[in-house]
């Protein structure tokens, strides 16, 4: 038995729900738009270790039956509406409704694709840079700063060549650094900490790693940040490719370090054939990449949800 | 000599008497208030060398001549409610990202330097604990969180004794004593998860782990004398795993010399220690610091 657990207004957790459908595979949906409500959850943690079950509108799961767990944390908004609560203690019920869940995903020694716990690093993607390197991948020389002078420094240096970007996981646009930047505007920064780096020339890649398969996918776009090409009018196209061993071999070494089961891997390939890491994310939206390129990766998930060799 | 640097919070009094013992010690630091750095300090910082340093208020610090940094960091660098706004949030977020890859390769003692996975769990209940640590070398009670009155009615009747609430996201248990306190808290069941946990008898200490040293302390905050050694090498182990050189667990010592796990702190508070607990603690902190105690991860 598999457990999905998001909401379906989520592609991803749509499209795993459909895969597993597909296979033949046997998949508990619990659907947090409706928990608290249409699902009861009790776990209990004891010397003999975790057990308790799931009951939802067309069954009860015990945990000892799920072989794997495919978990989207998306903004979490379950359960009844409760008008006698106000938005603080709102806040707080669906803190605890969850943790609840969170906690539970975080002890399951089932496969958790992936787990909470292992997902927190993308919070910091200078920290991942410095995980990265570990790995043998390159990151782009790089300066955090509060102060305009420096990052003047860092521009004139570079000769121009600087992107910036957030530090954290929040979801930025990766913008050029330009002259006009340069005056007043880059006073902000003294209120907030923020990443320069240099520009790196080359093809962007997203390598998607499941278990130990490595699925990689070449991206060509005029944008800076080809996540908003059509935004921005740009051309975007994206195609299957092969990445040398030793970088694939460093994806997966970086995504097992993390205890991350599905990566996405940001990388940028050199005109010179050097390799540049940009980002692990540990929850990738993998359908937009499956769906221009045909790459079975949603089924290398299943299968590894399932615990059946691919 | 170079710094200490301290991040934290003016009403921190850990960070306050760490921040006395050095100066007497004739030490220069460096001390961060978390909620007044905006827009006075300035700082750069390349990850690639680990070079760039730190202004505030007339004082200074290279991060190359740094000796030491104590990490007292609560993670909201701006007053409570302009966290509540979206630049407000975007703002925490980006300092954290910051402080937890500068400390990561920082050479000097980092008293914590913090493994993702503790980055935003300051206090772990015995699910969180049990879930980064499966092989905890402490007995734990039996926990229970469920959405149905009946499953925390039949845990309590398994157990035959009393047993506590406490919120999922906070600390403070609630004693659940009998079948009256039990329905009380079991109408909450349609609005809020019950989590529930074995109430242990015994003799509850806390014990302050830093580096390689462990004080234990009462419940009315006096040191309790020297740990046992099998005890301190169990602390240890905790904190060799979880990467941590100063942390508090709340350990519960039953009939028979069992020692139960109930919590661990990453960010210890020193309020409760009476004065000679809160010396010997601070003496290690202020030795792990400045290079004359045992090891800071």
């Amino acid at each position: 038995m598999i457990l999905v657990c998001g909401v379906l207004a989520d592609g991803m957790t749509e499209l795993m729900c459909a895969r597993l459908e597909d296979l033949g595979y046997e998949y508990l949906f619990l659907d947090q738009a409706q928990f608290p409500g249409r699902y009861d959850l009790s776990w209990e943690l004891g010397p003999d270790g975790l057990r308790g079950r799931i009951e939802s509108p067309g069954g009860a799961v015990d945990l000892a039956d799920l072989t794997g767990a495919y978990a989207r944390y998306v903004s979490y908004k379950g359960g009844p509406e409760r008008p006698e609560f106000s938005e603080h203690e709102k806040q707080l019920v669906d803190a605890e409704y969850q943790l609840s869940l969170m906690q539970l995903l975080e002890l399951l020694p089932c496969t958790v694709v992936n787990r909470a716990g292992a997902s927190v690093s993308n919070d910091s993607k200078v920290y991942q840079g410095f995980l990265a390197q570990q790995f043998g991948l390159l990151t782009p020389e790089t300066l955090v700063t509060t102060d305009p002078d420096a990052a003047r420094a860092f521009y004139e240096a570079h000769h121009g060549e600087v992107i910036y970007k957030s530090l954290s996981g929040v979801r930025s646009i990766v913008r050029r650094l330009t002259e006009e930047d340069l005056g007043e505007r880059l006073e902000r920064v003294r209120n907030c900490p923020t990443q320069f780096q240099e520009r790196v020339e080359g093809v962007d890649l997203r390598v998607h790693t499941v278990g130990d398969k490595v699925f990689a996918t070449e991206i060509r776009s005029d944008a800076h940040d080809y996540r908003y090409a059509r935004r921005e009018g740009a051309d975007l196209s994206l195609e299957e490719t092969e990445i040398p061993d030793a970088v694939a071999q460093s994806c997966l070494g970086l995504a097992r370090s993390l205890g991350l089961h599905l990566s996405g891997v940001d990388l940028r390939r050199t005109p010179e054939g050097r390799y540049y890491c940009f980002e692990i994310n540990p929850s990738p939206g993998f359908i937009f990449y499956e769906r221009a390129t045909g790459q079975s990766i949603s089924e290398a998930v299943a299968h590894l949800l399932r615990g059946t060799p691919g | 000599m170079g710094a200490i640097l301290i991040l934290g919070r003016n009403e921190d009094l850990c960070g306050q008497i760490v921040a006395e013992a050095l100066r007497r010690d004739g030490r220069k630091v460096l001390f961060l208030p978390e909620d007044q750095l905006l827009p006075e300090m300035s700082l750069a910082w390349t990850p690639a060398d680990g070079g760039g340093g730190v202004r505030f208020r007339g004082q200074e610090a290279r991060f190359a001549e740094l000796d030491g940094v104590l990490y007292r960091f609560y993670g909201m660098p701006l007053p409570a409610e302009e966290f509540q706004t979206q630049d407000g949030r975007y703002i925490c977020a980006e300092w954290n990202a910051l402080f937890m890859a500068w400390l990561r390769p920082l050479p000097c003692p980092v008293i914590n330097r913090l493994q993702p996975d503790l980055w935003y769990k300051t206090r772990l209940n015995v699910p969180a604990l049990s879930a980064l640590m499966p092989d905890l070398p402490f007995a734990r009670p039996r926990i229970l969180v469920t959405t149905r009155a009946e499953e925390a009615r039949a845990f309590r009747r398994r157990l035959a004794g009393p047993v506590t609430y406490a919120a999922l996201s906070g600390s403070a248990p609630y004693p659940i004593r009998d079948e009256d306190d039990l329905e009380k808290l079991t109408a909450l069941s349609g609005a809020l998860p019950l989590h529930l946990t074995e109430a242990l008898d015994g003799r509850a200490m806390e014990a302050f782990v830093v580096g390689n040293t462990v004080t234990l302390v009462g419940a009315d905050g006096t040191a309790a004398g020297s740990a046992p050694a099998s005890l301190v090498d169990r602390c240890l182990q905790v904190g060799t795993h979880l990467g941590l050189t100063f942390f508090q667990l709340s350990l519960v010592e039953r009939a028979g010399g069992d020692w139960y796990c109930l919590a661990l702190d990453r960010m210890p508070q020193l309020y409760a220690c009476g004065p000679a607990a809160r010396e010997e603690i601070v003496g290690h902190l202020v030795a792990l610091l400045t290079g004359k105690g045992g090891q800071a991860a």
